[in-house]
């Protein structure tokens, strides 16, 4: 007996099938991938809003923990112009802070180093980028009666690209708010702001300045000073 | 059924059609359908990441704030304890004790110390409501009606200690001249605080400079770092010349302070004072002042607690040179075999009860036997080991027993996973220069904090 074979039906796509596919194909990636890029977008923008608000909020908590630690101390040779602990705050734009702490971490061995040294708040040119200013951070390893940027330290980047910091101190003997605070010169005050009130102005992801508010309580107020005669 | 019977090919060729047919389709929408859902879990799985980075980030701040205001919340009450234990336990306790010397000729033997309860205290106000219940429960209080106690979110805890307990290296401060008693007791209790042989691997190792120092020199350096004049403490009295400790060698060079410590850990900075010897004796140094009434850098017995074994040999022995520099009446003092065993007795009840007349110290260590009840596993040892003949007057010349005024407080608070320590001194007596508020007494009562430090 013999089969009769039926001829087998042409498999594949015609030409406009596959043309149409393609069309379809392109049309709907098109779609998705301009759905998906906006959404990107717009999350990229949400991180880089949520990483400069997460910058300067660090900046700001380290800058008010660190202030809380200051202190002045009464161990000091006055017959020297030169101190090893200050609390100096000089106003301009980007205002700067130096001050005496008791925060220091000891990181090394043998370093002969001890829990005091000085912490200093300044701004600084960005190097590589060209009109951006950095709020900088700079920590001494020591206490010297020596000029304190002649003393050895670690620097770093507390805050990018800013635009402002202003510094009020309160002063708790006159009840009033300061834009100035010096424990040196002829003139110097022999004791500490209560409260000290950090104002940072930061350019955010969109080029706008936005501010930032924060206040620190300093802790000791009077001097460090051995006073082995008291209450004998 | 056979297997080649027309049935069974009916079934074959139904289904070789079926297949036929459904491998037609050419699959594409299923394709689309599974790009697109890779897409979406990628784009899913990557905000899902981010997002829970952030609120990771977001929620250790807020536990990094709440623990942060815990541990001050801590400080705040152990300040409060302080101002109870300094302004009415203490006179109390000095009337009871002047009033039982008259009749009984004897003190009580204790020292209350209502700051060695902070933490259950701390744990009443700011731990969890089953540990306020708990201590309200000890106390025959209802806690269930209470308002503002326990913290839902945290802990905070604090430990108080006095640093008029500790060997004041600020009492090497002002200038060095042969009479400055001061000085020589401050070298005396250094000296005698490292002599055990135990850590004579502290001193057979090389500084950072590659040189071998001595304990006598040690204890001269500390005491030159905070005098203020250039002149090597010399403990004959006859002079040694400059002090040279080369600071100023080193590659990042720096100068000797020559005035008082600010803090204990500027020690460190002092010549011969490695990172070894550091961990080792801190605990028993300090830079605050004492109530010592004669002004000799003597240290104040009445609050030690802790690991305290050590500072007590010391000034055990101490006690028994008043030439450091010559071998003691006693030359028992030296044995670690016969001080330890007693330093620890002390030690332990100095930390349970306190000390309230050096007459008690002095008791155990003139007659060991009579010191231990026959419970304590030690009793049998201290039948065999002779007492130290060591007067009253001996000892008062490197420790006394009185009121402290200098505290140190550290307090914690843990919120999350977030811990936050802060180290705070007290000192109750300092005057205050710059007051804050008109209230002058209230804040001086309160105390003038001379150190603050949070990690």
């Amino acid at each position: 007996m013999t089969r009769r074979l039926r001829p087998e039906r042409n498999a594949g796509f015609a030409f406009i099938e596959v043309l149409l596919a393609i069309t379809i194909l392109v049309f709907i990636s098109a779609t998705l991938w301009g759905a998906f890029a906006r959404t990107n977008e717009a999350k990229k923008k949400i991180e880089a809003a949520q990483e400069r608000l997460h910058t300067a909020r660090v900046a700001l908590m380290r800058m008010t923990r660190e202030l809380e630690m200051a202190y002045l101390s009464g161990h000091e040779n006055t017959l020297v112009q030169d101190r090893r602990t200050m609390f100096i705050a000089s106003s301009s734009d980007i205002d700067e802070l130096k001050f005496s702490w008791f925060g220091k971490q000891r990181m090394r061995a043998d370093g002969a180093e001890g829990d005091s040294g000085l912490v200093w708040y300044y701004s600084s040119p960005d190097p590589e980028l060209p009109g951006v200013v950095n709020l900088m951070r700079k920590e001494t390893r020591r206490l010297q009666r020596t000029d304190p940027t002649l003393l050895v330290g670690d620097t770093y980047v507390l805050c990018p690209n800013i635009s402002r910091l202003k510094y009020s101190f309160f002063d708790a003997r006159v009840k009033e708010w300061r834009d100035q605070w010096s424990t040196t010169g002829a003139d110097g005050l022999d004791y500490l702001p209560t409260h000290v009130r950090i104002t940072l102005t930061v350019i955010d992801e969109r080029d706008q300045e936005v501010a930032f508010v924060s206040a620190a309580r300093i802790q000791m107020t009077e001097k460090v000073q051995y006073m082995p005669k008291v209450g004998t | 059924m056979n297997s080649r019977s027309p049935r069974f090919l009916a079934v074959l060729r139904d289904r070789f059609a079926k297949r036929k047919q459904r491998d037609r389709q050419s699959g594409v929408a299923l394709l689309m359908t599974i790009t697109t859902l890779t897409l979406m879990i990628t784009l899913v799985a990557n905000f899902t990441y981010d997002t829970s980075i952030q609120m990771a980030q977001t929620a250790n701040a807020r536990d990094e704030l709440r623990a942060h205001y815990m541990a001050r919340s801590a400080v705040n009450l152990s300040r409060l304890l302080i101002k109870i234990q300094s302004r009415f336990v203490e006179p109390v306790m000095a009337q009871a004790k002047s009033l039982l010397s008259g009749s009984l000729g004897a003190g009580m033997g204790i020292s209350l110390r209502v700051t060695d309860y902070a933490g259950p205290i701390m744990s009443f106000f700011g731990g969890s409501k089953e540990s306020s219940a708990m201590f309200g429960s000890l106390l025959g209080i209802d806690t269930t009606e209470a308002k503002g106690l326990g913290v839902a979110n945290g802990s905070m805890d604090a430990e108080i200690t006095a640093e008029d307990g500790k060997i004041d290296i600020n009492c090497g401060s002002g200038v060095s001249v042969p009479g400055n008693i001061g000085h020589r007791t401050l070298f005396r209790e250094i000296t005698s605080l490292l002599y055990s042989p135990r850590y004579n691997t502290l001193f057979e190792q090389q500084n950072s400079s590659g040189q071998f120092v001595d304990r006598s020199e040690i204890a001269r350096a500390v005491i030159d770092w905070a005098d203020d004049d250039e002149q090597k403490f010399d403990p004959s009295g006859s002079g040694s010349g400059s002090e040279d400790y080369r600071y100023d060698a080193r590659k990042d060079r720096y100068y000797a302070h020559n005035g008082s410590y600010d803090t204990v850990e500027e020690v460190a900075m002092v010549y011969g004072v490695s990172t070894d010897l550091l961990e080792a004796f801190l605990p028993y140094l300090t830079v605050y002042a004492n109530t010592d009434s004669k002004r000799q850098c003597r240290v104040n017995l009445q609050m030690i607690k802790g690991p305290c074994t050590p500072l007590l040999v010391g000034l055990i022995r101490a006690a028994a040179m008043p030439d450091p520099l010559q071998p003691p009446k006693d030359p028992r003092v030296l044995d670690d075999r016969t001080i330890y065993p007693l330093a620890s007795i002390l030690c332990e009840r100095g930390s349970v009860t306190g000390f309230d007349d050096i007459n008690t110290i002095v008791a155990v260590l003139n007659n060991p036997a009579q010191s231990i009840s026959r419970e304590d596993p030690r009793y049998e040892m201290m039948q065999s080991l002779q007492g130290i003949n060591l007067t009253r007057q001996d000892l008062e010349q490197v420790a006394y027993v009185g009121a402290p005024r200098v505290y140190r407080i550290e307090a914690t608070g843990e919120a999350g996973k977030v811990k936050k320590k802060i180290t705070a001194i007290l000192d109750t007596q300092r005057p205050l220069f710059n007051p804050l508020s008109q209230n002058v007494a209230a804040e001086q009562a309160a105390g003038v904090f001379q150190y603050w430090r949070e990690e």
